[in-house]
C-alpha cells in the first residue's frame, strides 16, 4: 500500500518541515507493516492551497499543511495565525496540550483529516528601509503581510499593505515596489529573502509571528488502514513532532546565521514593543476575529489563557 | 441540428463579449492598484485578487467562443492527407477524447460549486470573496463546451443531417 | 501497472490522440483526466476542476494574456509598421536585416517580460506580418519569432530562473546574472543563423536599387517616438520599483491601450473590439493548453512517472560529462512533453544533488537546463510557442513553424556546447558583480 504525502517546501533540502515527513515516511518504512509513503515536496504534486480539499475529500493521503490557508473554509483556523498569540517556542509546547488544540483538533476532524504532528513555526520581518521593532517602525513601508489577521494589524500600525503571492516577494523587494515582509523564518531563507533585506526582525523571546503547520493524514485513508498501520504512522508521527519540537529554535538561529552571513542586520523585539503590537493587534484583528468568527472569542480567551 | 448549433454559439459569443470586458477590467485594476501603492502609498488588498479573478475567468469564459470560432489548435498533417470516411473516423475519436476531458471538467466543476455554494467558502484573505463568485466560469463554460462538441461529433460523423435540415 | 508502462501507454494514448487531430489542450487534458480515473480510481475526477482552475489562477500565468493585449494593441496600430519602415531604411544593406531586428526586438522585449510565450506574442504579433510582406520565406519569420521568443525565460526576469532558484535554494539574483551573457550569445547565434540563411537564398536586399539618403532615414526617426515612449514607460514601470513584472504587464497592457488610441485616433469601438477579440482568440488558446499541461503534470507526477526515470539517472555510475549529456537528453524528451515550470519543480530536486556531486556548477546548470527548456518550447507536442505563432499568424502552418524552428534548436544545441567548454560565459557575470559562490 502506497501513501501520497504532498507539501509546498523545497524538498531534500534540510528544510524542517520536509524533514517531518521524510521522518514519518523512512519510520513507517521500517515499522514494516506493508506501507509506503512517497514524498511530493515543492508542490510535485499539489498547489499549497489546494492540498487542504485533497486531503479532506481523500484524494491525497497527507500533508504538511499552514493551517491558516484553509481559513476560507473553517473560518476559525485564523487563530492559528493570529499576531502575538505564541509568543515563543516554550509558549507554543504548552499550547499543544490546551483546551485550544482541542478544539482545533476537533475542527480538522469534522474537516475530514487527523493530525499526525504538531508543528509551530516562528517568523519575523524582513525590511529594506529601517528595522521594524516597535508599531511606529513600519508606518509607511509598503508590507506584504502572510495573512489577513496580520494584516489588518500592519495596517492599524500603518503599514501600507501590497498584497502578492509569496514567490513574488522576492521580485517585490529586488524592484523596490515592496519595503517590508512579514513571513515565516523557513520561507526566509528558502525565499532568499536575506539577498534584499537590509534588516530582519528575528523570533526571540517575544515574537509576533507563529503559524501552525502540522503533518495531516486523511481521515478516511487512514480509517480504511489496519491496527498496525495506524499505530505506525501515529508512533512515526509522535517522533517527528518531538523531533521538531528539539529543532524548532535551531531553526530561527539557522536564519539568522544565513541572514548575519549576507550581511544582513539582525534584531528582534523587547517586551516594551510585543506589548504595543499586541495592543494593536486586540483592536484589530482579535477584535475582527471575535465578531465574524463562530466562537471566535472563545478561542482567543482559550490561547490567551495557557501560562 | 445547425439550429442548435447556432444557438450554442451565440452563448460562446456572448461569452466571449463578457470575456473581454473582463479582461478590460483587470487591466485598470491593476494599474489602479500600481498607482495607489506608488503615488499614494495606499494599501491595495483587493486588488490582486481581482486581477488573478477576473482575468482567469476571462480565459473560461472565453474558451467557448474560441472553440466557436475553431480556434483551439491542433496537429492537422495527418487529416488533411486522410479521404472523407477516415476523417469522420478521426473526428469521431478526437471528439470523444474531447468531450471526455471537458465533460471530466464541467462534472467536477458543478461538484466544486455545488460544494462552494453550500458550505459558504471564501478566499483566505482579508476580501474573503465567497468562491463561487470566480469559480462559476469553470463548470458553466465547460459545460457549454461539452454540448458544443456532442453538436459538432454528430455533425462530423452524420454531414448528411446538417444538408438534410438546411433543405427543409 | 509500473511507471514505465504507465509513461509508454501515455505516449501512445497521446500520439494516437494528436494524430487524428484532436486540438492539443483537449489532447492533454484527456491523458491526464484518464490516467487519474484508472490509477485512482473515478473519484479522483472530481479534484480536477480544481487542479485546473489553480494552476491558471495566480499572477505569474494572468500575465500571459496581459502580455498579449500588450502586444495586440501595439500591433493593430500602425506603431508597428512605422518602427518597421524605420529600421528598413537602416538595414536594407543587411541581408535579412529585418529578421535581425526582429530577433533584437526579441531580446528587448525579454528583458521586459519573463514568459517566452508572451515574447512570442508581442513581437511576433507585429513582427511575422512585416517580414512576410518584405519577401521572407513564413517558416524563417515565423521560427525566427519561436526561437527569439525562448528568450523570454534566459535574459532576466525569468520565470523560470525564479522557479529553479527556490526549488534548489540558489541565489535568483546570481541566476539571473548567469542567464544575461548567454542569451546575448544566443541572440548573436540567432541572428548570425538569419544572416546567413538570407545570404544563402538572397533574401532582403530587395529593395537595394532604392537608396535611402541620410535625411530620408533621419525622416522616419520621429514615427519611432510612440513606440519608443511605451517601451519606456514600461522599462520605467519595472525597473522604477513601480511595479513587478506580472502587474508590469497588467499596466503595461493599459499604457499601450491608451496610447494608442491618443496618438494613432483609435479610440472608437470598433478598433478596441478588434484588439480584445485578437487577444481573447490568442490567450485563451494558449491558457487552455497551460491548464491542460497542467494536469498532465499532475498526472504524470502522481502516477510517478517523471521522478523514476530521473531517479533512474540517479543511479548510473557513468563519466560526469556523460552523466550531463544523459541528464541534457532526458530534459530535452521531458520538455517536448511539459511545460519548463512543470519540469523544474519535479526533476530539481532529485538531480541538483546529483550534478552537486559530479562537480557542476549549479548557476551554469540552471543556465543549460533554462536552454534545454527553450528548446521544448519550440518542439512538438507541447511546444507553447509553436502554438502561440499559430495563434497570431494562422496563415502559417503548423509545418513551416516548424520546419523554421529546426535550425534555431540548431544554434541552441551549439550555444550549449560553448557553454560546456566555456562555463565563464554563465558565471563571468555573477562572479564579477557578486563575487565567488560559496
Ligand atoms: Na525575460
Ligand atoms: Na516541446
Amino acid at each position: 500500500e502506497v501513501l501520497k504525502a504532498s507539501h509546498q517546501f523545497p524538498g531534500g533540502k534540510g528544510d524542517a518541515r520536509d524533514e517531518m515527513v521524510q521522518m514519518i515516511a523512512k519510520e513507517v518504512a521500517d515499522a514494516d507493516v506493508d506501507l509506503e509513503i512517497r514524498v511530493y515536496p515543492g508542490e510535485s504534486l499539489y498547489k499549497a492551497r489546494e492540498q487542504w480539499s485533497a486531503v479532506t475529500s481523500g484524494q491525497l493521503d497527507m500533508t504538511s499543511f499552514p493551517l491558516d490557508y484553509a481559513a476560507g473554509r473553517v473560518p476559525q483556523f485564523s487563530v492559528t495565525l493570529m499576531p502575538g498569540l505564541v509568543r515563543n517556542h516554550e509558549r507554543a509546547q504548552r499550547l499543544n496540550d490546551s483546551p485550544f488544540m482541542e478544539e482545533i483538533n476537533r475542527l480538522i476532524e469534522e474537516s475530514g483529516a487527523l493530525v499526525l504532528s504538531d508543528a509551530w513555526l516562528a517568523g519575523g520581518f524582513v525590511s529594506k528601509k529601517n528595522c521594524i521593532t516597535a508599531p511606529d517602525s513600519i508606518s509607511g513601508q509598503v508590507t506584504r503581510a502572510a495573512g489577513p489577521a496580520f494584516e489588518q494589524m500592519l495596517v492599524g500600525a500603518g503599514a501600507s499593505i501590497a498584497s502578492m503571492p509569496s514567490s513574488e516577494i522576492y521580485t517585490g523587494m529586488q524592484t523596490g515596489v515592496l519595503d517590508a515582509a512579514n513571513t515565516s523564518s523557513g520561507s526566509m531563507v528558502s525565499y532568499r529573502l536575506f539577498e534584499q533585506a537590509e534588516c530582519l526582525t528575528a523570533p526571540g523571546e517575544n515574537a509576533l509571528w507563529f503559524m501552525y503547520e502540522p503533518v495531516l493524514i486523511s481521515k478516511k485513508k487512514f480509517e480504511r488502514l489496519s491496527e498496525e498501520q495506524q499505530q505506525a504512522l501515529m508512533d512515526a508521527g509522535q517522533k517527528a513532532e518531538d523531533w521538531f519540537a528539539e529543532q524548532a529554535a535551531g531553526l530561527d538561529s539557522k536564519m539568522i546565521e544565513e541572514f548575519e552571513k549576507a550581511g544582513v542586520e539582525t534584531v528582534s523585539m523587547s517586551l516594551e514593543d510585543y506589548e504595543a503590537w499586541l495592543a494593536i493587534a486586540k483592536e484589530t484583528s482579535y477584535k475582527t476575529f471575535a465578531e465574524e468568527v463562530d466562537g471566535g472569542q472563545e478561542l482567543i480567551d482559550q490561547a490567551l489563557a495557557v501560562e | 441540428m445547425s439550429a442548435v448549433l447556432r444557438v450554442l454559439n451565440g452563448l460562446a459569443w456572448l461569452s466571449g463579449i463578457l470575456a473581454m470586458l473582463l479582461l478590460a477590467s483587470a487591466t485598470v485594476v491593476v494599474t489602479q492598484m500600481v498607482i495607489w501603492r506608488y503615488f499614494l502609498g495606499a494599501s491595495t488588498v483587493w486588488q490582486t485578487e481581482y486581477v488573478i479573478f477576473s482575468t482567469t475567468a476571462a480565459m473560461m469564459l472565453g474558451a467557448p467562443y474560441v472553440l466557436a470560432l475553431k480556434g483551439h489548435v491542433g496537429v492537422d498533417l495527418l487529416v488533411e492527407r486522410a479521404g472523407s470516411g477516415m476523417r469522420r473516423v478521426f473526428a469521431l475519436i478526437s471528439g470523444l477524447a474531447s468531450l471526455f476531458f471537458v465533460g471530466a471538467l464541467a462534472w467536477s466543476g458543478l461538484h466544486f460549486l455545488f460544494e462552494a455554494t453550500m458550505k459558504g467558502w471564501t478566499t483566505d484573505t482579508i476580501w474573503a470573496l465567497p468562491l463561487w463568485i470566480p469559480f462559476w466560469p469553470v463548470p458553466f463554460a465547460f459545460a457549454l463546451m461539452s454540448l458544443q462538441l456532442i453538436v459538432q461529433i454528430i455533425l462530423a460523423v452524420f454531414p448528411e443531417l446538417d444538408s438534410a435540415e438546411g433543405a427543409a | 501497472m509500473s511507471p514505465s508502462m504507465s509513461g509508454l501507454a501515455v505516449l501512445v494514448t497521446m500520439f494516437t490522440l494528436l494524430a487524428v487531430g484532436t486540438p492539443i489542450a483537449f489532447t492533454m487534458g484527456f491523458v491526464a483526466v484518464a490516467a487519474l480515473a484508472l490509477s485512482e480510481g473515478w473519484f479522483a475526477i472530481g479534484g480536477v476542476s480544481e487542479t485546473f482552475f489553480a494552476g491558471l489562477a495566480n499572477f505569474g500565468m494572468v500575465s500571459i494574456p496581459m502580455f498579449i493585449l500588450m502586444g495586440a494593441a501595439v500591433a493593430s496600430s500602425p506603431a508597428g509598421k512605422d518602427l518597421y519602415e524605420a529600421l528598413d531604411r537602416w538595414l536594407y544593406r543587411v541581408p535579412g536585416g529585418m529578421v535581425m531586428s526582429n530577433i533584437g526586438a526579441c531580446a528587448l522585449f525579454a528583458a521586459l517580460s519573463g514568459s517566452s510565450p508572451a515574447t512570442c506574442a508581442a513581437i511576433g504579433k507585429m513582427g511575422i506580418p512585416e517580414m512576410t510582406k518584405r519577401g521572407y520565406p513564413d517558416s524563417l519569420a515565423a521560427g525566427s519569432i519561436a526561437a527569439g521568443g525562448t528568450l523570454g525565460i534566459l535574459i532576466p526576469p525569468s520565470v523560470t530562473m525564479i522557479v529553479y532558484g527556490i526549488a534548489t535554494e540558489t541565489s535568483i539574483g546570481r541566476l539571473f546574472l548567469a542567464g544575461l551573457m548567454p542569451g546575448l550569445m544566443l541572440t548573436g547565434l540567432f541572428m548570425a543563423w538569419a544572416l546567413f540563411d538570407c545570404w544563402r537564398r538572397g533574401l532582403g536586399l530587395s529593395d537595394v536599387t532604392r537608396r535611402y539618403s541620410l535625411a530620408e532615414r533621419l525622416e522616419k526617426l520621429p514615427k519611432v517616438l510612440p513606440f519608443l515612449i511605451i517601451v519606456a514607460m514600461i522599462l520605467f514601470v519595472l525597473y522604477g520599483g513601480v511595479a513587478t513584472p506580472s502587474e508590469a504587464a497588467g499596466t503595461g497592457a493599459l499604457i499601450c491601450l491608451l496610447l494608442v488610441a491618443v496618438i494613432y485616433r483609435m479610440w472608437k469601438a470598433g478598433p478596441m473590439v478588434a484588439i480584445f477579440r485578437d487577444t481573447i482568440r490568442e490567450a485563451v488558446m494558449i491558457m487552455l493548453i497551460l491548464g491542460a499541461a497542467e494536469l498532465f503534470a499532475f498526472a504524470l507526477s502522481s502516477l510517478f512517472i517523471t521522478q523514476t526515470v530521473a531517479d533512474g539517472i540517479a543511479g548510473l555510475e557513468v563519466n560526469r560529462w556523460v552523466l550531463l549529456i544523459v541528464i541534457n537528453i532526458f530534459l530535452l524528451i521531458a520538455g517536448f512533453f511539459l511545460p519548463p515550470v512543470a519540469i523544474i519543480l519535479m526533476t530539481a530536486p532529485i538531480l541538483m544533488p546529483i550534478l552537486d556531486s559530479a562537480g557542476f556548477d549549479p548557476y551554469w546548470f540552471a543556465v543549460m537546463l533554462t536552454i534545454n527548456m527553450e528548446i521544448g518550447l519550440i518542439t512538438p507536442p507541447v511546444g507553447l510557442n509553436l502554438y502561440v505563432i499559430n495563434g497570431i499568424a494562422p496563415q502559417i502552418s503548423l509545418r513551416d513553424i516548424l520546419m523554421g524552428s529546426l535550425p534555431f534548436v540548431g544554434m541552441m544545441v551549439l550555444g550549449m556546447l560553448l557553454l560546456a567548454i566555456f562555463p565563464q560565459i554563465a558565471l563571468f557575470l555573477p562572479e564579477l558583480i557578486m563575487g565567488a559562490a560559496q
